[in-house]
């Protein structure tokens, strides 16, 4: 009776140490309390537009809506191939003629500033060089058996790096059957006649009287912008930057701003003609490296994180540009509508001293100072809609008629697109064709 | 003294006549010539027919200032859709996105140049009908006689007249 009790029990005691292992370790229904973390990987950079073209001689390229966050889901995508793919040193550098990969059907994703390929992937990735990318163009093969192909295009130095994505099963045609929709179609300038007076490639809108393009007029307006400085107002949007809200300075300066301070901590100026301005007064001690990739990250946490940039703003931006001042990245970001691009007036510029609608610098991790509007975006409502039927030749013709009075010789542009012009708040805007030369918009 | 005068005298001359070039220089025209179709490419042999699955395709091509182009879209005689084009601009680069009706079209460019002077350019375009783009995505072609009818080139006729009306 005692061995057989000895045997059941070291049974039982074996059996349970058995079934711990696998609930720890493995097993299908097992809670894996060992599993391995996954290696963390930060938001890629957005690309400004993602635009399906429909290949051929006769291509033309249809823009991919992002009212609804849909570029969340498309990049991600992208991220995901990137991320599993692991022959990066295969990668093929080419200089073959650009124009010909628009021919092909295809995703691309455009970018409004050089990325490298870690920052389009979310991660560093092993290559020989770190390459500029303008613009990544997915090809997509016709049958579900045959590869894909990346290319990551840099207009300005002419050349592509090509890489085949063997496994197959993304939903790269998917998104490619579910945008290629009859909306207004946009010729890719590399294949255009135009093409000569156009650096790289922008997607003009192929427009005209019996093809015009529907739109509505957008409004800008300040929800904060008090009359009679009722501060408790403004405390709502801002006291979040502050450690102890309670403690902070109130002071009024000239010309309608009201300064928040909080002693060697933070501060705030709030400017009743629309801007809020943030600057970190910490001594910046630590010196923590960190990449431009890490920094765009920190500042779209810093923007979702604040009530006092409008929601309505808030998802529709992109990266205009990011530059390099005494070591840290400031990061400009300006605002996207309906596919149109929102420009900020020069003059508004200049009374508003800010260049994009969100300026933000970021060093060692740490948000330095950051400047933006305090404006809603909201489209006008009107019960007739709105045609646009200018045509891209129109605004190229003037500007070039125009260089040419000015002795200019084969002006190249930078873009050439429909936007809204912001100006004043509190009025219409309509769309309007915008040329961008050297640096400037201009509006022929 | 005067030898660095007179060399600087032949510059500035010889800036001026190249500063004369007041509209984009690469795009030359012959005496005769007005208006040239870029895209769709057009000077083909004569049996050769252009074919498309396209509903739309943008016709761009070179002209000189001031000229005035509508582009017609005809089918059967019957004018299917109109494209007033306007005065080429500075660029002396023009385009227009046509729709196509199926099966055969004649896009018929017609233009008045700047010292009053007509003319026509017509090309062929035949666009396959959308039931046969379908075919195509799903067949699988080993003779020729798989192929839906007119996909086979043929060898009648067809392609670019130029007709220069009035002087």
């Amino acid at each position: 009776m005692l061995k057989l009790k000895t045997i059941m029990l070291s049974f039982f005691i074996l059996l349970s140490i058995i079934q711990t292992i696998h609930l720890w370790l493995g097993g299908s229904l097992s809670h894996i309390f060992f599993e391995e973390t996954a290696v963390s990987t930060l938001s890629p950079i957005s690309p400004k537009n993602i635009w399906v073209n429909t290949g051929g001689n006769y291509t033309h390229s249809y823009l991919i809506p992002n009212e609804q966050q849909e570029y969340e889901d498309i990049i991600a995508e992208l991220q995901q191939a990137l991320l599993n793919y692991t022959d990066f040193t295969d990668a093929q550098y080419k200089t073959q003629d650009i124009s010909q990969l628009f021919n092909q059907q295809g995703l691309i994703y455009e970018y409004s500033l050089p990325v490298t390929i870690d920052e389009i992937v979310g991660k560093p990735i092993p290559l020989n060089y770190n390459y500029k990318i303008n613009t990544v163009f997915i090809k997509i093969s016709d049958s579900n058996i045959a590869d894909n192909n990346i290319y990551f295009i840099n207009y300005l130095e002419d050349y592509y790096i090509e890489i085949i994505l063997q496994d197959g099963t993304y939903e790269f045609t998917n998104i490619y059957s579910l945008f290629n929709t009859n909306d207004t179609k946009y010729q890719p300038s590399i294949k255009d006649i135009k093409s000569q007076f156009i650096q790289g490639n922008v997607f003009l809108a192929n427009i005209s009287n019996t093809l015009p393009i529907i739109y509505t007029n957008i409004i800008f307006k300040n929800e904060l912008q008090q009359d009679n400085f009722d501060i408790q107002n403004i405390e709502r949007y801002i006291d979040h930057f502050f450690e102890k809200p309670i403690m902070k300075e109130i002071s009024l300066l000239l010309g309608g701003t009201i300064e928040f301070i909080e002693s060697q901590k933070n501060l705030i100026r709030y400017s009743n003609r629309g801007t809020i301005q943030y600057i970190n007064l910490s001594p910046n001690t630590f010196t923590t490296p960190m990449s431009k990739l890490e920094g765009y990250n920190i500042v779209m946490d810093f923007i979702n994180s604040t009530d006092s940039i409008h929601p309505t703003i808030k998802n529709r931006l992109y990266v205009s540009d990011i530059k390099i001042e005494q070591e840290a990245y400031v990061y400009y970001l300006d605002i996207i509508k309906n596919g149109h691009t929102i420009i900020l007036n020069e003059n508004l510029q200049t009374a508003l001293e800010i260049n994009s609608a969100i300026e933000i610098k970021v060093k060692n991790h740490n948000i330095i100072e950051g400047k933006w509007i305090t404006y809603s975006l909201e489209e006008e409502y009107s019960y007739i809609k709105y045609q646009f039927t200018e045509g891209y030749s129109v605004p190229i013709d003037k500007m070039y008629s125009m260089l040419q009075a000015q002795n200019v010789e084969q002006p190249k542009f930078e873009n050439v697109e429909l936007v809204y012009e912001l100006s004043s708040i509190n009025k219409g805007i309509p769309i309007k064709w915008g040329v961008k030369y050297n640096g400037r918009w201009h509006f022929p | 003294m005067k030898l660095n005068q007179y060399i600087f005298t032949l510059i500035i001359f010889g800036a001026v006549l190249v500063g004369k070039v007041d509209t984009y220089a690469s795009i030359d025209f012959t005496h005769d010539e007005y208006v040239r179709i870029t895209h769709p490419v057009t000077d083909y042999d004569e049996d050769y027919i252009l074919t498309t699955f396209e509903e739309h395709i943008n016709i761009m091509g070179e002209a000189k200032v001031g000229t005035n182009i509508t582009i017609s879209v005809v089918q059967e005689q019957v004018l299917y859709k109109e494209y007033i084009l306007g005065e080429v601009g500075a660029t002396q680069t023009f385009n227009q996105l046509i729709e196509l009706g199926e099966k055969d079209n004649q896009i018929v460019l017609e233009y008045t140049t700047i010292e009053k002077e007509i003319g026509v350019i017509v090309v062929d375009i035949y666009r396959q009908p959308e039931e046969h783009k379908l075919k195509i995505k799903n067949y699988i072609v080993s003779t020729p006689s798989d192929l839906p009818d007119n996909l086979v080139e043929k060898t009648t006729d067809t392609g670019i007249q130029i007709i220069m009306i009035g002087k």
